[in-house]
């Protein structure tokens, strides 16, 4: 039976790459200006140090057992005892969602077609992607209170099951039974289509328009329906819904966490913790969520630039080059896309080489996925300190875009709120605390990382030697991780 | 003679004297930053970040050999430039960050020409 088996991750691989080659003009990277300034190099410097520092000291001498990052959970809120207050609290979570979610249909298929003049393009780009994750990351997850997709499809469960109680149960039973999720399949429809949003993100040009969006939400709505529908609501939603993934292991991180009607308060972090391994195709997500994350910043480099000047002016890749252009593609485009490819490759060969040199130490010789998939976590403060450093400015900034769009959405002239004349004030942000935030949420972010793989390390062995070899050369990797931030932080944002 | 100032007027006078001294005290206070910027063929020589500091006064002569419209972002300046001619653009550095000049092609909303120079504006 086995030669039978159709692996999607082909087909989609093949499809992406096809879109990667297809020639398309290039405006240049998301939309929204940025005028961030490079990190001073003193501060570059003594970040650096800081970092290489308290690493040694922590794995040295500080985590002597896991306690230091367990289970100090401070209950703010507790509905639990009030199921009916829950409900209805849920239910307006959830009505928000879905509104909001049909709102920014309707604005990019009926509204002005112009990027500026439509409220879909800055709030699906700033408001909702960089500035959900920021709110994910540093209060606690919403996205799954107010997912769209997810209350449509639990909605239209219900729908069903209210008006067509008969068939209900035999089909019910159908669907559970004849269609479990197949093991093989994992996290992949998640990769690959988290690969596929990261190429529309980043490298398309088509993504600032409206219309775009709208008809991306809809192709993205169908392909979540379609698999909710085959292979159950919640399989496909932790599978297959990247931004449910997305933003749920960034809530992870988060100091507030709402579950079970109950708000509580952690250290940040500690809910980055994880009991068994990962399996493979989840630690290739989160490697791929972390090298978008990076790569976004690479590409704004004057490093990039030469990288670009270097492959033009190569003798031996020019008539090729030529050739191509010559063909209608789009040079910049295609070498961006490549790049795009090998940057979570890369990351992730050099990970498992890490994770085998890790396990190699300890002298423990764990196969080298199940190591990954043990330590993957721990690598996520790294990348969302970055982040948090990368974008505070342009949040705050570009951010504004929205005042004006609230009061005319559709870009009809209307003034509902009176703010339409709203001007981009680029001096709420202080610079000097745009650099400061930078270096400690980096500091901070590498100390959480270091303490979250040596916790671990706690759970796996139980010799302290053991613990101490393994994590010197994650420690080793952890800390030239957290140095490439900085680099980028460190270097004029050329565009 | 007996001679009756009115209050007010002598009031107003004596801030008109005051303002007109100080002011230039306090101009003289703040820095002032001065670049020669050279454009030929729509590229700049030398160096394309100039570093100035912020709350100082920008100078900027710019000579260019062709008619440009160019656009400070972020701050949202124009400047004509004349052929052959220097034209010095003047503000102040009030927010500290990374600004593009660019070409502005008239009509264009958008800004997809490239970038001709950078101006650094370092807090203090």
């Amino acid at each position: 039976m086995k030669a039978n088996r159709f692996n999607p991750f082909w087909l989609w691989f093949g499809i992406a790459l096809l879109l990667s080659i297809l020639p398309f003009r290039l405006y240049g990277h998301a939309f929204g200006e940025r005028y961030d300034l490079p990190l001073p190099m003193n501060l570059y410097l003594a970040a650096a140090a800081l970092v290489v520092l308290l690493s040694f000291i922590l794995a040295t001498y500080i985590i002597r057992d896991g306690k230091v990052f367990k289970h100090y959970h401070l209950t703010l809120l507790d509905l639990s005892s009030q199921p009916a207050l829950t409900t209805t609290l849920i239910f307006l979570l959830r009505l928000f969602g879905v509104l909001l979610f049909l709102f920014v249909l309707a604005c990019g298929f009926f509204g002005d077609q112009d990027t500026f003049n439509n409220f879909s393009p800055t709030f699906v780009w700033v408001i909702w992607w960089v500035g959900l994750a920021f709110f994910s990351a540093l209060i606690g997850n919403v996205w799954s209170l107010i997912n769209p997709w997810l209350s449509l499809a639990l909605l239209s469960k219900w729908l069903y099951s209210t008006f067509s109680e008969k068939e209900l149960h035999d089909q019910q039973n159908r669907l559970n039974k004849t269609r479990p999720y197949p093991k093989w399949l994992s996290a992949w429809p998640s990769v690959i289509s988290l690969l596929i949003f990261s190429w529309l993100e980043l490298i398309w040009p088509g993504s600032e328009k409206p219309m775009n969006i709208a008809i991306l939400i809809v192709l993205y709505s169908a392909y979540i329906w379609v698999g909710m529908y085959c292979f159950g609501i919640y399989n496909w939603l932790h599978h297959a819904e990247i931004f449910n993934r997305i933003f749920t292991l960034f809530g992870r991180f988060a100091p507030f966490s709402f579950s079970s009607g109950k708000v509580q308060l952690r250290l940040p972090g500690t809910g980055l913790t994880n009991d068994h391994a990962e399996r493979f195709s989840s630690s290739l997500f989160i490697i791929l969520l972390l090298s978008i994350v990076s790569f976004d910043g690479l590409l704004e480099t004057p490093l990039w630039q030469s990288v670009l000047d270097a492959i033009a002016q190569s003798e031996f890749l020019r008539p090729t080059l030529l050739d191509l252009q010559n063909r209608g593609v789009d040079l910049i485009a295609l070498i961006k896309s490549v790049a795009l490819m090998l940057a979570p490759l890369l990351l992730m060969l050099v990970y498992l080489l890490f994770c085998k040199l890790s396990s190699m130490a300890s002298g423990s010789y764990m196969p080298i996925e199940e190591v990954a998939g043990q330590y993957i976590y721990s690598l996520v403060p790294i990348a969302l300190a970055y982040h948090i450093s990368h974008y505070l400015s342009y949040l705050l900034i570009a951010g504004q875009q929205i005042i004006p769009l609230i009061s005319d959405p559709f870009g009809f002239g209307w003034n509902l709120f009176n703010t339409t004349h709203h001007h981009l004030d680029i001096s709420v942000v202080n610079a000097k605390m745009v650099w400061y935030s930078a270096v400690f949420s980096i500091v901070l972010g590498h100390i959480i990382a270091v303490t979250l793989a040596h916790v671990r390390a706690l759970q796996i062995y139980h010799n302290r030697v053991q613990v101490f070899k393994s994590q010197l050369p994650l420690v080793v990797l952890m800390i030239a991780y957290t140095l490439l931030s900085l680099w980028i932080l460190s270097q004029p944002i050329v565009e | 003679m007996n001679l009756i100032y009115p209050r007010r007027q002598v009031l107003i006078l004596l801030y008109i004297v005051l303002a007109t001294v100080l002011t230039p005290i306090k101009a003289s206070d703040e820095k002032v930053n001065l670049q020669y910027i050279e454009i030929a063929k729509g590229t700049v020589s030398g160096a394309n970040t100039f570093k100035l500091s912020q709350g100082s006064k920008v100078l900027l002569n710019v000579r260019a050999d062709e008619t440009l419209s160019l656009h400070l972002h972020g701050y949202n300046l124009y400047l004509d430039t004349l052929a052959g001619k220097e034209v010095r653009w003047q503000f102040s550095a009030h927010t500290a960050g990374r600004f593009a000049v660019s070409i502005h092609e008239k009509g264009s909303k958008r800004h997809e020409s490239h970038t001709l120079f950078y101006l650094e504006i370092y807090p203090q």
